[in-house]
């Protein structure tokens, strides 16, 4: 199994600063055989016919969304490009915004040209410097050249790219809450329908799609959308990008067909776990996405087989986790992000998620019973059904999941008030075995508190009133002589 | 420059540009030092990377070498990187590239020819 190029076929291989590169590796030529040789209409089509979904997370088909913003009534349209990459651990569109800016611009001004507009923004967050000034030097270099801007290549198309710098909300990369920004309004989403392709930027048809779906527009264009079509699977076509971190050997940016199992991503291309320990779970979707856990690891993955099972493609960022990982921790932390990323606007997301915050701090501190276990399930499933944008009905997604694949992780939490990853402090010990301990004194002398006692060549012992669970002792011990239980 | 004024001026730059970034066509053995200059590889050191790679190409006075900033190659475990490209044979990636690394690179790679077989890492991707 090796990594297809298509998204990326530049990064890496051109200086995204010369135009002249970019060109040599066929840019813009997708740009000039639209505007010079086809229709509107054409292009929609073979975008249509390619199977090209929303790289994004959701899996709108993108032919679909340009043909209905095209017929939306109006003579000022726009195109949106949503660069607001918030997911932890997820860099798929600064990777391509730095690697390869001008495939982003051209793709822009492709969609422009189908749907009608004259007017590009990119919206971006200000913590991408690089990215940012890339943007800008590029479109600045295209546009001295004639490839953006008034009378592309000598046509009567003009089309010009704006960049608009958000401020990093996590909720401003939910399209109407991203509209909401860009015209200096809070970071707030609005009720669909009316989407923003009939009603969007300063209340004109407006399409946003993801930095990766315009990654892949010209090559489709250039090579035929039937070309594209045979990668992947069914339902999903060509490939996906992912942000491959966690513990896993070769951490990384990797593009592979729809598809791919997550064996495959993980032993073949990702170089297996860290240590050779036993793969746990994979995190995909960010804070949006569920855990799939071991069972799964030979299933297809893409956009449908991972709602499915629980999870969602969401924009590519892949958290693999091993046995040192408890499961009630990832939840929570990732419910901590979105519980501090709510905007607030509707109430199922600001208290609902709170308060499902707050069980899963009472199972990982022992105070739990059962009945909070089942409790949690049926409010995640209200936050989801209620909840105003996409950032709330995603966000229990993480404790449902992991409720689901785990649950007997969360029943020695709450039963047994243990942790059997050994991470959530409250519910582990460190004790030292005496047989085994030889009083070379490192785990009291690197005690932090310091609450561990003994002799030079004598047992030590933890005093388990003053110790605070830091785990130094166990980490410095070489005769593994500390548990942690 | 000016103003691309039709599709057929993209078409005669592009086969132009094509022919001026192809290696093959260039004359003795040539190298480019492509350095992976996304913010990750800057953050692990490609700046210096990079200088370092300047100031050994002045030093020993080669002229066959040209040094180029490109973007994220993928192989974040192994930031930074500098794929060699060649005239002759194909590209040769390197990870984990430092200041002392960089200099061998020069030294071994460019000037004897040799690469550096410890520092090479394997590339996943079919193009």
């Amino acid at each position: 199994m090796k990594n297809i190029r298509i998204a990326l076929r530049n990064c890496g291989v051109i200086d995204p600063e010369k135009i002249e590169e970019y060109i040599a590796h066929d840019g813009y030529m997708a740009l000039g055989k639209v505007i010079h040789e086809m229709t509107p209409e054409e292009v929609i089509e073979s975008i249509q016919k390619s199977g090209l979904r929303g790289r994004g997370g959701g899996g709108f088909p993108t032919g679909l969304k340009w043909d209905i913003t095209r017929k939306s009534p109006g003579d000022v349209k726009y195109i949106i490009c949503n660069a607001d990459e918030g997911d932890p651990g997820a860099f798929m569109d600064r990777s391509i915004l730095e690697g390869d800016p001008h495939s982003v611009l051209e793709a822009m001004a492709i969609a422009g040209y189908c749907i009608g507009a004259k007017h590009g923004v990119i919206y971006i967050r200000a913590e991408y410097p690089l990215a940012v000034n890339r943007l800008k030097y590029s479109i600045a270099q295209a546009e001295k050249l004639g490839l953006l801007g008034h009378n592309i290549m000598g046509s009567d198309f003009s089309f010009h790219i704006t960049l608009n710098l958000g401020a990093g909300a996590f909720v401003c990369g939910e399209e109407t809450s991203l509209i909401s920004s860009v015209e200096g309004n809070r970071g707030e989403p609005n009720v669909k329908p009316p989407f923003p392709a009939e009603r969007g930027l300063w209340d004109k048809p407006t399409s946003i799609n993801n930095v990766e779906t315009f990654a892949n527009i010209c090559p489709i264009i250039l090579k035929g959308d039937a070309w594209f079509a045979s990668i992947g699977t069914e339902k999903s076509k060509g490939t996906k990008v992912f942000a491959l971190a966690g513990k896993i050997n070769n951490v990384g940016l990797i593009e592979v067909p729809m598809g791919t199992t997550l064996r495959e991503i993980i032993y073949e291309i990702g170089g297996g776990i860290q240590g050779n320990r036993a793969f746990k779970a994979a995190q995909t979707g960010g804070p949006s996405g569920g855990c799939i856990p071991a069972q799964f690891l030979d299933l297809p993955i893409d956009y449908d087989s991972l709602a499915s099972i629980g999870s969602m493609m969401g924009s590519g960022g892949m958290i693999i986790m091993d046995e040192d990982n408890c499961m009630v921790d990832i939840a929570k932390f990732y419910l901590e992000f979105t519980v501090d990323e709510s905007c607030g606007k509707c109430t199922p997301c600001r208290i609902g998620n709170k308060r499902l915050y707050e069980k899963l701090v009472r199972i990982t501190s022992g105070e739990a019973t059962l009945h909070t276990l089942k409790s949690m399930k049926e409010l995640g499933e209200i936050i989801k059904d209620c909840s105003l944008c996409g950032l709330g009905q995603t966000a229990p997604n993480p404790v449902l999941s992991t409720l689901k694949y785990f649950y007997e992780e969360y029943e020695a939490h709450v039963s047994e008030k243990r942790c059997p990853a050994g991470v959530c402090t409250s519910l582990i010990t460190f004790t030292i075995n005496p047989e085994k301990c030889t009083g070379c004194t490192v785990c009291a002398r690197n005690c932090p508190v310091p609450c561990i006692s003994g002799e030079r060549k004598e047992a030590h012992l933890i005093d388990q009133s003053r110790c605070i669970k830091c785990g130094v002792c166990f980490d410095k011990c070489r005769f593994d002589a500390i548990t942690k239980q | 420059m000016d103003k691309i004024k039709s599709f057929d001026e993209l078409k005669y730059l592009n086969t132009k540009y094509k022919s001026q970034f192809d290696l093959t066509a260039s004359k003795g053995t040539q190298y480019i030092l492509a350095v992976g200059m996304a913010t990750c590889g800057i953050a692990a050191g490609a700046k210096d990377v990079m200088e370092t790679l300047y100031k050994e190409i002045l030093a020993n006075g080669i002229k066959n070498v040209t040094v180029t900033s490109t973007g994220c190659l993928g192989y974040c475990y192994a930031e930074p990187v500098v794929e060699v490209r060649s005239s002759k044979g194909g590209p040769v990636l390197y990870g984990g590239v430092d200041a002392a690394k960089a200099i061998r690179i020069i030294k071994e790679h460019i000037i004897n020819g040799n690469p550096l077989k410890d520092a090479i890492i394997e590339r996943s991707e079919v193009k």
